[in-house]
């Protein structure tokens, strides 16, 4: 079906006016925040209820036009790509909160609210929607519980599947489902932990009901330079071990701190080859307790300084380095991939060399800020790709650290999700029978070859000739 | 056990463990399952006694569950026994990972039906960090017991309609009682 017959359809459920097909905007909508891989929809549409999106469902099913949801694009893995053409299902117009319901501690949105829009409805409560994916300004509850997206401080307090507690979908069958209840943990298997994370696979998310989380009563923030990545990784790995549960523990090596240092002038103290941000909350007294421990395992553990935040405003100021510093890596290259792999964290100081021997071998610049507590790696290469041969070296790189990360216990994907991007590495990490497992664990719920087609699992059908066509089509 | 990595507070265990031997295991290292000590809380006190597939199976409240979750929170990855006796592994050793679909959450509340748990990888708690309980127990257990969850709002209408109350904890609103609850269950 060409793409004005699906204009010409979709204008028989939804307004004209938001659908979207001029050049500019197929263009825009071509890939998210992965950009090696591009494939540009038919058309983009913008429902603003449950039964206009579920309409657009139904017609691309009946016409056989393959439709991707799509929240605010700033997913890493090509997730929100129109793979296969067809629609674009955006929530942009999916942005109303619906009900804030403090008493029960918990709060209605529509999907194409943006993280940061749910947690300020409700601050002046003493509130927030705990997870904190560093794209939380705009990326959405949609996006959010489709990626099962993490933040600084989920190692405190989980990744966004715990605080859903109920949603309303659409399924590949087009029907309208609401699971889950307001009240956490009622009985029966645990098919909304399935749903969060299937990368928009399984359904289009309209509306859910998410927990909210009491903001702490004290916040404690230290940041600690180190004259080694060696002592800042030991250091996690102490901290850890000591029983300590920090909110936040993230790790920014030098390479990182050189950019963030030119963009935005952080002082970084002389020698300084790695920082850690350590972050603990909770009642006074238990913030202080454990700032106190981490502050003693930092200094024996050799830091060169510590900085204790002494007010919000300076608390601010040492998150500087770690929020602005994936943005700060425009200033070492023309292109910045960043990657996304997890390992037990323990194994932190080994993965770590690994990843620079790799940077070094294949020619590449690589600068690492992360999730360390968690054990989240997010390598940073960049280079010029104008480079004859370098997109390849970055390639490869990639799936050297992936390799390492799965031999180590860990898993391909931390946070950014399989995507487009990944697919050909599952078989890397799990066997024909663990794929088959997945397969039909994707079955137990209504599947079309026309909802969200080529994501997650490799070898679906008609994917290979498409992939030729996206493949590294921003070269 | 499989495998345990106090470092990295991850714990692969044969589900057929009891939970007891596994915390007296864990706790020679500081660790444990925040799982409250079943000779003080009886009732409260899920997955007492029992085995680590049990505990997965029926995911029930208890009295560490407002800072630490849910037995669904803490399962990281299987291995997993379809109905046709295949097995098949899902997940992975690191406290988070999105890579798939995670089959190794169907058979949490699932009572045993569907996939079967073989071995199981748990994230494990340090011992010092758990928080005070708030679960207050009214009268001494015995089996069975009912468990109830409702909405904050309503949690003290049901706690007063409830008959034969042993525990309640009024930070999650869950309440264990030895009668059958009387209240219909609400929506929302
Ligand atoms: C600068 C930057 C920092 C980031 N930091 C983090 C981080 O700290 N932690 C982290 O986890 N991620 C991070 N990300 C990745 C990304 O922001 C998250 O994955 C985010 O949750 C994606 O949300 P989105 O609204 O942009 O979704 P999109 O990119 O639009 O879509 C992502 C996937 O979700 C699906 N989807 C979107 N909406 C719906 C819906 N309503 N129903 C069903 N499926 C849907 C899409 O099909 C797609 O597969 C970062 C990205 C950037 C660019």
């Amino acid at each position: 079906m060409g793409e004005s017959d699906i204009f010409a359809g979709l204008a028989s459920v939804l307004p004209p006016e938001r659908i979207l097909g001029s050049e500019a905007a197929r263009r825009v909508y071509a890939h998210d925040a992965y950009t090696v891989d591009r494939s540009a929809p038919d058309v983009i549409v913008l429902p603003e209820t449950t039964e206009e999106a579920q309409a657009v469902i139904r017609w691309c099913l009946v016409h056989q036009v393959p439709f991707t949801p799509r929240g605010a694009g700033t997913g890493l893995s090509g997730g929100a790509m129109a793979a296969k053409g067809g629609v674009i299902l955006s929530t942009k117009r999916l942005n109303r909160i619906l009900q804030i319901d403090i008493p029960n501690r918990r709060l209605h949105a529509q999907a194409g609210v943006a993280n940061l829009k749910l947690s300020q409805a409700v601050a002046a409560e003493g509130f927030h929607f705990a997870p904190d994916p560093s794209s939380q300004s705009v990326s959405t509850l949609g996006g959010n519980i489709a990626e099962n997206s993490g933040g600084p401080h989920t190692l405190k307090y989980g990744v966004t599947a715990p605080h859903i507690l109920a949603m309303t979908w659409i399924d590949n069958a087009g029907e309208v489902r609401t699971w889950g209840t307001g009240v956490e943990g009622g009985p029966g298997p645990d098919l909304l932990s399935v749903l969060v994370g299937s990368e928009g696979t399984l359904g289009f998310v309209t509306e859910a009901w998410v927990k909210l989380t009491p903001l702490p009563a004290r916040v404690e923030t230290l940041l600690a330079s180190f004259p080694s990545v060696v002592a800042a990784t030991e250091t996690v790995a102490e901290i850890i071990a000591a029983g300590v549960i920090p909110a936040a523990l993230e790790m920014m090596d030098r390479n990182i701190l050189v950019a963030v240092q030119a963009a935005f002038g952080l002082e970084v103290p002389a020698g300084t080859e790695a920082m850690l941000l350590v972050e603990c909350d909770g009642s006074p007294a238990a913030a202080q307790a454990e700032i106190e421990e981490v502050f003693a395992i930092c200094q024996r553990f050799g830091a060169i300084e510590l900085k204790l935040a002494a007010n919000e405003a300076e608390r601010k100021h040492l998150w500087t380095a770690r929020k602005k510093g994936v943005g700060a890596m425009g200033r070492l290259a023309p292109t910045v991939v960043t990657h996304d792999g997890v390992i037990p964290r323990s194994k932190l100081p080994e993965m770590l060399t690994f990843v620079y021997e790799v940077a070094e071998a294949e020619r590449l610049g690589v600068a690492n800020i992360f999730h360390a507590g968690d054990g989240n790696l997010h390598p940073c290469f960049y280079f010029d790709d104008r480079e004859p041969g370098v997109v390849e070296r970055v390639v490869r790189a990639g799936e050297r650290i992936l390799t390492k990360c799965i031999e180590l216990g860990g898993s391909v994907s931390g946070e950014h999700g399989i995507g487009v991007e990944k697919v050909d590495f599952m078989p890397l990490m799990f066997s024909e029978a663990d794929l088959a497992l997945q397969g039909d664990v994707k079955r137990m719920f209504p599947t079309s070859e026309f909802a969200n087609p080529c994501k997650v699992l490799p070898t679906q059908k008609g994917c290979v000739e498409h992939q030729r066509r996206w493949r590294g089509a921003a070269h | 056990m499989i495998d345990f990595s106090p470092a990295d507070q991850v714990v692969e265990v044969g589900a057929g463990m009891a939970i007891a031997e596994l915390q007296s295991l864990l706790g020679a290292e500081g660790q444990c399952l925040p799982l409250p000590d079943p000779a003080e809380w009886g009732a409260a006190a899920a997955g007492y006694p029992g085995t680590v597939g049990g505990l997965l199976a029926c995911n029930l409240p208890h009295g560490y569950m407002a800072a630490c979750g849910m037995p669904r929170d803490w399962v990281l990855g299987a291995i997993l026994r379809r109905p046709d006796g295949t097995e098949a592994k899902s997940g992975s050793r690191a406290v988070k990972s999105v890579a798939g679909y995670d089959a190794h959450k169907l058979g949490v509340g699932a009572w045993g039906r569907g996939l079967r748990y073989v071995r199981v990888i748990l994230r494990t708690y340090p011992t010092k960090g758990l928080p005070t309980m708030s679960i207050v127990q009214s009268a001494p257990v015995q089996s069975p017991v009912f468990i109830q969850r409702c909405l904050r709002s309503d949690f003290d209408s049901v706690l007063r309609q409830t008959p034969g109350v042993v525990a309640h904890d009024p930070q999650t609103q869950v309440i264990w009682s030895q009668e059958r609850p009387t209240t219909p269950p609400k929506a929302g």
